[in-house]
């Protein structure tokens, strides 16, 4: 069992090597490339979102794994606008509608039938899908935690947003060579 | 069919034509990766003929970025032209991704999974 926390800012060349460090750390109880890639989408999926809809202050990350070795868990928190939470519930919504599947597919779909040219709102599907995972959120109040210095914001219009994601791994036995 | 496009290098990954295939290689995990796959891909519009070959069997990472850039080609693409991709059989993810692209288009988006 571990855990991990870590502190991020919005520079996208964080989220490749956090998920190389995460990838580092687990080797030792992962068993193969595909539990190693999942892992990793899920970790970079969940960090490209903290950075995109990142308002103020810095994101964290936390790594949980059990005592039992076969689940991990990552939360991770940003500070953003109450708009930007919104439409992540409107998404959370679609995704847990359904198989993983067919969310994955609906959202593919919603990409093809859009004409905006910027964000891919693909994400959390691929972390239901790909990584096979439960996703859930809260949402805190108290931004403090993630406020940098003398950073101060209108409180009454920003959130922490808090998204976990609880995977199961194949924990490898003690002796077994890494094979990532 | 030959591709006449040059390669591009952004980062870790590679995109370049060899033949009538499209090569994307190591990891797309950019911020924006439309800023140098829709330019290539824009080039693939303009010369593709009925078939297209896209070989990620070297493509180690793909955000959900990369992939919108996969679904903008095969949006902006002729309906009649079809489109193999060729993929590793020992990376799942490549096989789960391209498995529910194809099913957007059954049709023109065929799928050939590779012992490599």
């Amino acid at each position: 069992m571990f855990y991990l926390k870590l502190k991020f800012s919005h520079d996208w060349d964080d989220i490749v090597i956090i998920r190389n460090f995460i990838i580092t750390i687990l080797s030792r109880k992962i068993t193969n490339y595909d539990e190693a890639y999942r892992v990793a989408l899920v970790a970079s999926e969940l960090m490209e979102n903290a950075c995109r809809y990142s308002t103020i202050g810095g994101a964290s990350i936390e790594l949980e794994q059990g005592i039992n070795e076969t689940h991990i868990e990552f939360r991770i928190k940003n500070i953003t606008k109450e708009e930007n939470i919104k439409e992540f519930e409107k998404i959370f919504h679609i995704i847990n509608t359904g198989s993983a599947g067919e969310a994955y597919k609906e959202m593919m779909l919603r990409v093809i039938n859009r004409n905006d040219e910027t964000i891919s709102q693909l994400g959390l599907a691929r972390i239901r899908y790909e990584g096979q995972s439960e996703i859930s959120y809260e949402i805190e109040s108290d931004l403090e935690p993630l406020l940098k210095g003398s950073e101060r914001i209108d409180s009454q219009k920003q959130r922490i947003l808090c998204v976990k994601s609880k995977m199961s791994i194949i924990p490898k036995k003690i002796g077994e060579a890494h094979g990532i | 069919m030959v591709f006449n496009i040059p390669k591009q290098t952004y980062n870790r990954a590679i995109i370049s034509a060899k033949g009538d295939t499209i090569i994307l290689e190591g990891d797309i995990d950019h911020n924006d990766p439309e800023v140098f796959i829709k330019p290539f891909f824009e080039k693939v519009l303009s010369q593709m003929h009925e078939v297209l070959i896209i070989d990620i069997r070297n493509l180690e990472f793909l955000n959900s970025a990369g992939i919108k850039c996969l679904l903008d080609f095969l949006k902006a693409k002729p309906t009649d032209t079809r489109v193999l991709i060729k993929s590793d059989k020992k990376k799942t993810w490549q096989q789960k991704s391209m498995a529910v692209i194809k099913s957007l288009d059954e049709e023109n988006i065929s799928l050939e999974d590779v012992d490599i």
